[in-house]
């Protein structure tokens, strides 16, 4: 509650202020005024973003001064006129994520929906803490590569009306990375989660072997356990292939859960990237038994300046539960970005 | 001649919260945090106690309608005794000998309560570790300032001159200060290094 305090009186400071224009009035043509609607737009997406990286850095000094002894905590009114010098400017990672967007599936008819996360990094705490607010809660009970853009079947997301977390990464090495994640998610009535994830990476050459086992802990359901296997090949920089499995125990699965999913990219440049995925997911024990296949194909691209990215998402699934019927779907969805881009 | 600090000047992760126990400490003091507020002025001895007073007759950098000003609350978290004073925030002379930099002083102009110049003084003994202190400063895009040079025989005196980036000044108030920063550049025969004090605030 305090914590929800402190960020709502934090971000509701010094909100930018709707600007009128800066350059010549509104033109009369249509294609300058469409023109002049997509500078303006960019004019206020960098105002946002701007008060965005501002806001992340007041909470930041925030909880700083809060851990500090008095004679080291930092001035609001010096770091305005000075900056707080101690801190890489580049560090900076805080956005804000707008993902408009829209599902397609066959007997299911049209589902719109609209996320948000704001990811705030709070630099003074050795670059390694963010605090993370998304009107949705990563699904550890999901395995990522069998996630779709948009959904994901699960039950626990469309739950989760909002979501506050911490996390922490607590060791990186070149090979090793363990983070820790506690937070709260709303269902819509809040649940303390708290997560420890370790991720084993070893590059040969062109290939790379990761584990990634996870523990979990959320006051409703309990414990749970997974683990990704991950196993890349980079044949060439711009292709990648790899094979990924996933297990999964948790007090709320049926047993022991697992998928497997094999997926080729294709980044051709920063700007783009496509992607093929296949797989199968189904439970292990108490019998092994396959309960959906899935093919999809992705392109995630940037299409305005370094900030609005549209994702198109087709792919057809094979349910156990519906006969195997082909059942296709697409997702179409928008990101729009505001911070620090890099 | 190194800087004497009674406050030993440790690494930089002393003060802060340590990976592991930055969430522990963080809510811990979300709790606690706020009413253990007090904050005292440390003991400094600077390598260069006359500086503050050179300044102050020889400069006259204080534009007209300014004066110094005296904001308790504000000189505390500096750790400043006095308007002008040298800087013994820790976290700030932290950061400034991070990149070489001892003896951070400041001086505040203007009117009431109101902050409107800043001039921050960093006395570099290495000349070496100017460069990289300047290039760091002019990647801030986001600051009001203009940087002065100021060479001696044991070192290198960094003068930046801050305005607030938010505020809007006046006509007259701009005028001033150019007129105090050119007074100041030729009585203390400083060197500009660059200027982005006029540029449009964000």
């Amino acid at each position: 509650m305090l914590l929800c305090l402190i960020i709502g009186s934090t971000v509701a400071a010094e909100l930018p202020e709707p600007t009128l224009p800066e350059t010549a009035p509104e033109p009369a043509t249509t294609r300058g005024r469409v023109q002049y609607m997509i500078e303006e737009t960019g004019r206020q997406q960098e105002r946002w973003s701007d008060w965005i990286v501002r806001t992340a850095n007041r909470l930041d000094r925030f909880f700083f001064n809060l851990s500090a002894p008095s004679h080291a905590r930092r001035n609001a009114t010096f770091d305005h006129f000075f900056d707080d010098r101690g801190l890489d400017y580049t560090e900076q990672d805080t956005v804000l994520r707008l993902s408009p967007g829209l599902t397609i599936k066959d007997g299911e008819g049209t589902d719109p929906s609209f996320r948000y996360a704001l990811k705030l990094h709070l630099p003074r705490f050795e670059n390694q803490v963010d605090l993370v607010i998304a009107n949705f809660a990563r699904d550890e009970t999901v395995d990522d590569a069998f996630r779709t853009g948009r959904f994901n079947d699960s039950i626990l997301e469309e739950e989760t009306d909002r979501s506050i977390s911490l996390r922490a990464t607590v060791r990186e090495t070149r090979r090793l990375r363990l983070s820790l994640s506690t937070g709260i998610n709303f269902r819509p009535e809040p649940v303390p989660v708290i997560s420890a994830r370790l991720r084993l990476e070893e590059r040969d050459g062109i290939y790379v072997r990761r584990i990634t086992p996870t523990l979990f802990w959320d006051e409703r359901d309990g414990f749970g356990q997974n683990a990704r296997i991950d196993f890349e090949r980079h044949p060439t920089p711009v292709w990648k292939q790899r094979s990924s499995t996933f297990f999964l125990w948790s007090e709320t699965s049926e047993g022991v859960e697992a998928s497997q999913t094999f997926s080729v990219f294709h980044a051709p440049n920063r700007r783009r990237v496509h992607s093929v995925h296949a797989g199968a997911t189904g439970t292990l024990e108490p019998s092994a038994i396959v309960t959906a296949y899935i093919v999809r194909y992705n392109l995630y691209r940037l299409i305005y300046k370094n900030w609005v990215y549209l994702e198109i998402e087709p792919g057809v699934q094979f349910p156990r539960e519906q006969d195997w019927e082909a059942t296709p779907f697409i997702n179409i969805q928008f990101h729009v970005l505001f911070g620090a881009m890099r | 001649m190194k800087a004497v600090y009674p406050i030993p000047l440790r690494p930089a992760s002393h003060y802060r919260p340590l990976g592991n126990l930055a969430l522990f400490l963080l809510f811990i003091n979300l709790g606690l945090g706020t009413s253990c507020r007090s904050s005292r002025i440390l003991e400094f001895e600077p390598v260069h106690p006359d500086v503050l007073q050179t300044f102050l007759d020889t400069s006259e950098i204080c534009p007209e309608g300014y004066s110094l000003i005296e904001i308790p609350n504000f000189l505390r978290a500096m750790g400043m005794q006095e308007n002008p004073g040298f800087i013994t925030n820790t976290s700030e002379l932290e950061a400034m000998s991070r990149f070489g930099g001892t003896d951070p002083f400041l001086v505040v102009y203007g009117t009431g309560n109101t902050i409107c110049l800043m001039v921050n003084g960093i006395f570099f003994e290495d000349h070496s570790r100017i460069e990289p202190f300047l290039r760091d400063l002019e990647m801030r895009r986001r600051l009001r300032i203009a940087v002065y040079e100021k060479p001696r025989l044991d070192g290198t005196w960094i003068m930046i001159c801050a305005i607030n980036p938010t505020r809007t000044y006046s006509e007259a108030e701009l005028t001033a200060i150019r007129e105090g920063l050119e007074r100041q550049q030729k009585n203390l025969k400083s060197r500009l290094r660059f200027n982005r004090l006029w540029e449009n605030p964000h």
